[in-house]
This record gives C-alpha cells, sequence and structure tokens, in this order.
C-alpha cells in the first residue's frame, strides 16, 4: 500500500513569503529579493503521514533533486482533511503554530542555494558542504522565525530545538544581527569569523557545530534502525542529551559571553546580560544555569577561566564517547564485548579505553537484558508475553521468586533486566530496582501500568510519590527523581513525569502535615477532597490541549477556585505558580492525552496573572543579581581614554615607556613563577591520609558530628527556602520569618567577627 | 554558635583548596559550595600542608566537619566505613565517661572524700614528697576541689 502524500494548495505560502521579504528588507539585507526568489522556487505543498512513515508529527523543506522540485512537506495531523481524506486547509485550532512553522520551513528553502556555479549541490543556512553545522543551523532558522512573529514559540512545542535556538540567539545578541543574517542568507563566514575571534580559539565554531548536531543525531528516528528502537532508549540518551547541551551552555559562557562581557564598559554589560537571559526566559531552569555559570566564570582568573574550558571540553568528549556507547548497544553488538561487569553485577563499565562507568539504571537493565538473551538464545516475544501476563495478574503480596539455575547476584540481575525491559515493551512500569535480587530472597512486585494516552489514577499518583522522590542537583538550578530507599536517579521519562508531578502536587495540596505520616503532607495531599480537585483539573486541562494544544491557567484558576473545598484556591495558585512548575504540568498531562495539540506558546503562570511575574521581570531581576555579583572589568571607555593620553607623547618616549612595561611584565612573570614553585598551591599537597590520621587524633564523638549534620541541615533548608522564593514561589509567614533570622545572625556573625580582628589588630594581634 | 560554625567553614574550605584532588573530587560539589557560601568572608585561615592539623589551632567544629566529610566520602569501603563509626562511638563512650567520672554532682556525693580520707591524703602528701609528684593529673584536680571545700 503506498504511503499517503497529497498535495494542497500552496497559495497559503505566498502570505508567508511576503512577511519574510518585509522582514528582510526592513534589516537592510541587501540579498532580500534573492531569498525571495529561492522562496519561489518550492513548487508544491505536500501532506503525508510522517508516522506512517516511522516519524514524529513533522514539517520540511526538501531542496530540488533529479526527479523532482523543491517542496514543503506537512504532517497530515496539521490539515484539516475532507471526506476524500483530500487536504482542504490547516487545522485552525494551531493556525499560528502552524503558519509559524511553515515561516521556519520557507526560511529552509529562501537559504537554500548554491555559492559557485561549480558547486555539486546548493546548501542551506549555515550548513556549508557537511551536515556538522545542522543543528545550528535549525537554531537560526528558528531564530529568525521568532523575530518575524515577534514570539517564542512555547518549549513544549519546540522540544527538539529550544537549545539549539537558545545558543542562536546568544551569539546573536553578542555579535548583532548583521552577522546572524549575512552568515544565514549570504552563507559568509562572518559568524564562524567572530565566534573564533572573541574566543581566541579557531576551534570553538567548529566545535559547537559538532556537538549541537551530535545531539540532533541521537533522536531514535535518526539514530536507530526501525527494529532496533525502543521505550528505554529516550531514559537512557535523554541523561546524556541534557548533558551535552548543559556543557554547550557552559562552553558559550566561558568563551563568548563572559569574554564579551570583559570588552564593554559597566553600563552596556547590564543590556548586554538582559539581552542574553531574555534569550532563555522561556525555561527558568536554563536561565538560572546560565545566570550562575555567568556569575562563577565572571570571577575567575584567567587562568582558572581557561582549565574551566579545558575541563568543559574534556566532558564534552567524554559523553560524546557515552552517546556513541549506547548507539552500538542499540545496533546489537555484542553487548558481552562492549562491557566489563563485576561478579555481582554491581558495576558495569565500558570496555573501551578511557573505560566509563555506567551510571544510568536504565542502560544496565538494557546491557544485562541484551546479554541475557544473547546467552540464553529464547524468543523475546515469548518471554515479554510471560512478563505481560505476571503484570496483568498482579495482585497484592504476589511474590517474584528466582529459578534455582539463577545462582548468582549477577544471574538473577539478568533475569530481572530482561523482565523489566520486556514489561516495559508492553506498556508495565516494575517499579523494583535490581538491588533488590542481590540477597536472592523473593521480591515483592511492584509494577504500575502505563498506558499512552490513559488518564493516571490518582492512587497510582500516590503509589509513584511514595516510591521515588524529587530533588534538586548540585548546582540546585535542575530538578531529577531518585528512589526514596536507594537514592538512585531514574530516568524513564514517563515515570520522571509522574514523579515530578506528584511532588508539586504534595506541595500544593499538602496543605497541613498530621504526625506519623509516612511522608509529611501525603494524607491531605491525597485524600478525597484533593482527588476531586485533580479529576477536574485533569478534565480542564485535558480538554484545553486537546482543542488548541493551550493550558488556560487564568480560567482553570478561576474554576477550580470555586469548589467548595477550603484548600482549592490555594492549591491551584501553587500549583500553576511559576514556568517550571507549569512545564511539568504540561509534560503529565500531554502524556495522558494522545489527542493533545501542540503549544503554540507558554501558558502563563500564576505568578504572571495575579502578581506580574513575567519571564521578562524574572530576567531582569536576575540581571541585577548578576551585576552585584562579578567584578568590575577594565571597560572600553577607560582603555580608549588610556590610548588617547598617549596622543601628544613623542616617539622616544613612547618607545621608552613600552621598554618599561615589558621588563615590569617579565619581572612580575619571574616572581610568580618563584611563588608557584615554592607556594602550597602550585607545589604540595595537603595527604589525604594524614587528613584521616589527623581526624582520627582528635577523638571526634558521635554527638559531635550529629549537632553538625544538623547544623548544616538547617542551614541548606534556609538555601533552599531562599532558592524556591527567587524562583517565585510564595513563602509562608514561618518560613520568610526563617530566612530573615539566619540573615540577622549570620550579619551579626560578621560584624562581630570584624570587631575581633579589628580589636586585635589594635592590639597587635591578627588571626 | 553560627560564628563558630561559619570559622569552621572557611577552615573546611581552604583544607578542600589544599588537599589531594583525589579527595577533593569525591565531596559533592553541592557540598563544597556550601562550604564556600556558608563561610566567614573575612576569615582567610592560614594553614600549612607539612604541619598536623592537630597543631593547627584550628576551630574543634572544623575536625568534626572533616570527620562527617571522611564518613559520607572518603572511607573506601563499607569496612572502614564501620570502623570509622566504632570509632566516634568508642570516643563518645571514653567522653561520657570521663565527664561522668568528674562531673561536680558526683564529686559531691562520692563518699571517697569524706573528711577523714581528705586528712589522710594531707598526710601522705606531707610524708612523701616525691610520690604526691608522681599522682595522676585527674587526682591532682580531684584534689584541689576537695581542698577547695575543705577550706570553706
Amino acid at each position: 500500500m503506498e504511503n499517503y502524500r497529497k498535495e494542497m494548495d500552496k497559495k497559503i505560502l505566498e502570505q508567508l513569503k511576503d512577511k519574510i521579504q518585509i522582514y528582510l528588507k526592513s534589516k537592510g539585507l541587501k540579498t532580500a529579493d534573492f531569498i525571495r526568489e529561492n522562496m519561489d522556487k518550492v513548487a508544491g505543498l505536500y501532506v503525508e503521514n510522517s508516522i506512517e512513515n516511522g516519524k514524529s508529527a513533522r514539517m520540511e523543506s526538501r531542496g530540488e533533486k533529479a526527479n523532482r522540485p523543491s517542496e514543503i512537506m506537512i504532517d497530515k495531523g496539521f490539515a484539516i482533511l475532507d471526506e476524500n481524506d483530500n487536504p482542504i486547509g490547516i487545522d485552525n485550532s494551531v493556525k499560528k503554530l502552524i503558519m509559524t512553522q511553515l515561516t521556519h520551513e520557507l526560511l529552509h528553502s529562501g537559504s537554500r542555494f548554491k555559492d559557485n556555479e561549480n558547486d555539486e549541490k546548493e546548501h542551506t543556512g549555515i550548513m556549508g558542504k557537511t551536515d556538522q553545522n545542522r543543528g545550528l543551523n535549525e537554531g537560526m532558522t528558528q531564530m529568525f522565525t521568532e523575530k518575524i512573529w515577534g514570539y517564542t514559540v512555547s518549549p513544549n512545542a519546540d522540544s527538539k530545538y529550544k537549545d539549539y535556538k537558545k545558543i542562536a540567539k546568544i551569539l546573536d545578541a553578542t555579535f548583532g544581527e548583521n552577522v546572524s543574517l549575512d552568515a544565514y542568507f549570504n552563507h559568509s563566514t562572518a559568524l564562524q569569523e567572530t565566534c573564533n575571534g572573541l574566543s581566541q580559539d579557531n576551534k570553538f565554531y567548529s566545535d559547537i557545530n559538532k556537538y549541537l548536531t551530535s545531539t540532533y543525531y541521537m533522536n531514535p528516528s535518526k539514530a536507530l534502525k526501525k527494529g532496533n528502537r525502543d521505550t528505554y532508549y529516550s531514559s537512557i540518551m535523554k541523561p546524556i542529551r541534557e548533558k551535552m547541551v548543559n556543557l554547550l551552555y557552559e562552553k558559550v559562557c566561558t568563551q563568548i559571553i563572559i569574554p564579551k562581557l570583559k570588552t564593554l564598559p559597566k553600563e552596556e554589560q547590564e543590556t548586554y546580560l538582559y539581552d542574553i537571559l531574555n534569550s532563555v526566559k522561556d525555561e527558568p531552569n536554563v536561565l538560572k544555569t546560565l545566570s550562575n555559570a555567568i556569575v562563577k566564570y565572571a570571577n575567575m582568573s584567567d587562568k582558572k577561566l581557561q582549565e574551566a574550558i579545558n575541563g568543559i571540553d574534556k566532558d564534552l568528549k567524554r559523553t560524546e564517547q557515552e552517546k556513541q556507547f549506547v548507539l552500538d548497544v542499540y545496533n546489537e553488538k555484542n553487548c558481552s564485548e562492549l562491557v566489563i561487569i563485576s561478579d555481582d553485577g554491581k558495576t558495569i563499565k565500558s570496555s573501551d579505553d578511557p573505560s566509563f562507568v555506567i551510571e544510568n539504571e536504565s542502560l544496565k537493565e538494557k546491557i544485562l537484558s541484551q546479554i541475557y538473551f544473547q546467552e540464553k538464545g529464547i524468543s523475546k516475544d515469548d518471554f515479554g508475553n510471560n512478563v505481560k501476563n505476571i503484570c496483568e495478574n498482579l495482585q497484592q503480596d504476589n511474590d517474584l521468586s528466582f529459578d534455582k539455575k539463577e545462582q548468582t547476584a549477577l544471574d538473577r540481575k539478568k533475569v530481572f533486566s530482561a523482565m523489566k525491559v520486556t514489561a516495559r515493551e508492553n506498556g508495565y512500569m516494575i517499579l523494583n530496582s535490581l538491588e533488590e535480587c542481590e540477597s536472592g530472597n523473593n521480591i515483592p512486585l511492584n509494577a504500575v501500568e502505563l498506558r499512552k494516552g490513559e488518564n493516571i489514577k490518582f492512587q497510582d499518583l500516590k503509589s509513584i510519590y511514595q516510591k521515588f522522590q524529587v530533588d534538586y542537583k548540585d548546582d540546585w538550578t535542575q530538578l531529577y527523581v531518585k528512589d526514596r530507599k536507594t537514592g538512585k536517579e531514574i530516568t524513564d521519562p514517563r515515570v520522571v513525569s509522574m514523579a515530578k508531578f506528584a511532588s508539586i502536587w504534595s506541595v500544593a495540596a499538602g496543605s497541613k502535615w498530621m504526625s506519623g505520616e509516612e511522608i509529611p503532607g501525603i494524607t491531605y495531599a491525597f485524600n478525597e477532597s484533593s482527588e476531586r480537585i485533580y479529576n477536574k483539573l485533569g478534565e480542564l486541562v485535558g480538554k484545553g490541549i486537546a482543542e488548541n494544544g493551550t493550558i488556560d491557567t487564568q480560567a482553570i484558576y478561576d474554576e477550580i477556585s470555586k469548589d467548595g473545598y477550603k484548600h482549592s484556591e490555594e492549591m491551584i495558585r501553587t500549583l500553576l505558580i511559576n514556568q517550571g512548575n507549569m512545564s511539568i504540568v504540561y509534560d503529565f498531562f500531554k502524556m495522558q492525552n494522545d489527542e493533545a495539540k501542540m503549544e503554540t506558546r507558554l501558558a502563563k503562570s500564576s505568578n504572571e496573572f495575579i502578581y506580574g511575574l513575567t519571564g521578562e521581570s524574572i530576567a531582569k531581576s536576575e540581571v541585577e543579581t548578576i551585576m552585584q555579583s562579578i567584578p568590575d572589568f577594565d571597560s572600553k571607555g577607560s582603555r580608549e581614554n588610556a590610548q588617547e593620553q598617549t596622543i601628544g607623547i613623542s616617539q622616544e618616549q613612547i618607545e621608552r615607556q613600552q621598554k618599561d612595561e615589558e621588563a615590569r611584565k617579565t619581572t612580575k612573570l619571574q616572581v610568580e613563577e618563584f611563588k608557584k614553585a615554592t607556594s602550597e598551591e602550585g607545589g604540595k599537597k595537603m595527604s589525604g591520609q594524614s587528613l584521616k590520621n589527623d581526624i582520627s587524633r582528635s577523638k571526634i564523638t558521635t554527638s559531635e558530628t550529629q549537632q553538625q549534620t544538623k547544623a548544616m541541615d538547617d542551614a541548606l533548608k534556609i538555601n533552599r527556602l531562599r532558592f524556591i522564593q527567587k524562583c517565585g514561589v510564595v513563602l509562608t509567614d514561618e518560613q520568610k520569618a526563617l530566612i530573615e533570622k539566619h540573615t540577622r545572625q549570620t550579619n551579626e556573625a560578621q560584624v562581630r567577627f570584624r570587631n575581633q580582628q579589628d580589636q586585635k589588630k589594635s592590639n597587635g594581634l591578627e588571626m | 554558635m553560627l560564628i563558630d560554625n561559619m570559622l569552621a567553614y572557611s577552615e573546611v574550605h581552604k583544607i578542600l583548596s589544599l588537599l589531594e584532588d583525589e579527595y577533593v573530587e569525591k565531596v559533592p560539589e553541592k557540598v563544597k559550595k556550601f562550604f564556600e557560601e556558608e563561610r566567614m568572608k573575612d576569615y582567610e585561615p592560614d594553614i600549612k600542608v607539612d604541619i598536623p592539623l592537630t597543631e593547627q589551632n584550628l576551630k574543634r567544629e572544623t575536625m568534626v566537619l572533616l570527620a562527617i566529610l571522611n564518613l559520607n566520602y572518603w572511607c573506601n569501603s563499607e569496612e572502614e566505613k564501620q570502623s570509622f563509626l566504632n570509632e566516634l562511638a568508642e570516643n563518645e563512650k571514653e567522653k561520657k565517661e570521663l565527664e561522668e567520672r568528674y562531673s561536680p554532682d558526683n564529686l559531691f556525693q562520692n563518699k571517697k572524700y569524706d573528711n577523714k580520707e581528705r586528712i589522710e591524703k594531707e598526710n601522705e602528701e606531707n610524708l612523701s614528697l616525691v610520690e604526691y609528684k608522681k599522682q595522676n593529673i585527674f587526682k591532682r584536680i580531684l584534689e584541689r576541689i576537695t581542698g577547695f571545700f575543705k577550706r570553706k
């Protein structure tokens, strides 16, 4: 049977071409008419069924080939069809998003041409002769699309390109629009030259492109053959992708943003920082990560900064190696040769050099299950059916016991991994971890049904909450999900989405804590009234995202606040409080709604419509914080003044001054080298073993460690409250009082210490 | 007290900057950042790599914090961790015994130190100066205290 492919009236593209041409002319691009000519070469607009072709719903711009002219394709899901299945128009409920993304495709078409007549083929935007710049090219295309339309497409709809476009926007804010326009529409080397020039690294531009494009090809439809794809892949590859993207933000920060800041006078630094943070305001965790990175790196010496850059490059290489490893596992290379496993199955390392330890639990399970099936030679389908039966007939107190053949912990882990992986393929998530296999005792099996597109039951949500908790990563910017008992990170996207929602639900709905609760607030969070609110919320959100892809937060807030339950207003206000929470709510309900349409732009949080806290105001507030935390760099203005002063001095005097300056620099270098050779930092380090001996000699007691741990926990609690307050969460009076008390006590301690020091100095002593 | 903790955080922060990379890497960023942010900013401890920490007049709290880091991050095996926990418990026990033995309440109630025995001790002191000098320090402290009460 032929795949679906039908032509649609392409007059819809005309108004978009006009819009693009007007924009380009307004920016002074001399080749605007030439770009229009290229867009006019698009001969047809076709509708296809991407899902039928093994891909997700999409649009594509296709260049001219020998057998067909240039065209644009959109997925069947975006079109309205008549009774004969012919496309007659676009879905009006998401019309703005479709028109925006058709603009994106037209920009590809418009920027596609040969640089020379002798070139074999055309290339688009910044792509050049190879595919290496594909990631950033998509980012720049989306950046221009959003500039033309004047709004930011929701990251929930733009999940593939949201980071590429943020980096494109950062580069655009740094070098100016003319550089971006020239590089993209004229195929010039402007962007490459400015990037490498500012970073003083000839490989910066090519490296950024290489790694961005590497993340592009992590997508399963691009990375794997159809038969090798499974539901585990995204939980394995997603953390690797996120790691690489975060490293790329760090790379851009250290090699572009910081050097740029150092060239600007103070009054321009603030404007520049605002432009940077405004580029990423649609995702609060990215904004916070970037903001923290700017403060961290701006306060480093040049030497430390270079060390940090080297560290980032090293980590990027390592992450690329991890990605390739996963692809090797999925391309069914012999898993036993790819890994080295400890006898108890606890540690799995890659067998290449340098080797790395595999931390991702899903990847461990995938590897062990692959080895199991390779060793046993049994049919995965038969095995899967047995597992599905077990999960379907699961009752309370249903224990799993191991066959006597599974003698060792490793044997048990292999078969259990095979169970977990095949259960996942059949719509079940086995919540038990591999560690539970170690003892050889029976395991009380705990499985949750994960039917795509079906509502998640309130009681299942409670089970997830009881099993998993959400915490912040080291830098307090990113949330992750971990098993409450084992502390292991969970990466399955569905479970992560459920666990994050359960966590924010319990904060919102767990209005009171009762004594003796297994988890504080769980009783209230999952009582009957809360369940009613949850069901109502599900109805309202589900309706919205099925109709037009949006969550009308204002309407939902108004509706649910009217409920008779006295905590309903507080619950819904807290649940939808900021963009971070909104993203979690959106992911959770989209997962349950197969018919959900893509979100055009981000829904407003309750902080926005109740308190007026927009993304722009948060970006502005972050800029103020950054400006207070970064040092005074040498400004461009003061350097210019210094240059002016040399005018009028004789040549001889200038040469003498230069010689003196060189001599001072040489001496300074020599002194620094001497210090380095004799200093502790540059030379000898404190031995860990001698430190341990000192600890033993100090006769520390258990109660002392307990007291000190409590003091640190209290301080961490205050930090956490400060952080969530900064994110826009409204604290209780009690919480605010805690922060104020801690701040007061800290300030008093600092003043007291300073006075002590001054007293000692005046007495001739110093600490 | 908070001021003592803040000073200790400064000292730990400094020690971490001087410590072998292998040990520093084991401490999570979150924890290192905690010490950096919560420390007494005006206090820059002068810590020498070559001299034992116990001889460098550091805060008691500093050593406690290092013990916590050792327990959580620097023990190489479960056995080492358990051994360190036992050491802490043993130290706790010794401390309690000392506190119990030399608690002022116990001294008041201790029948050993009735008048008769004090007088006998003094006689001992007068008769055997050499032996008196060799007495255990704790016994000397006790005698000072009981002597104080006697004077009253």
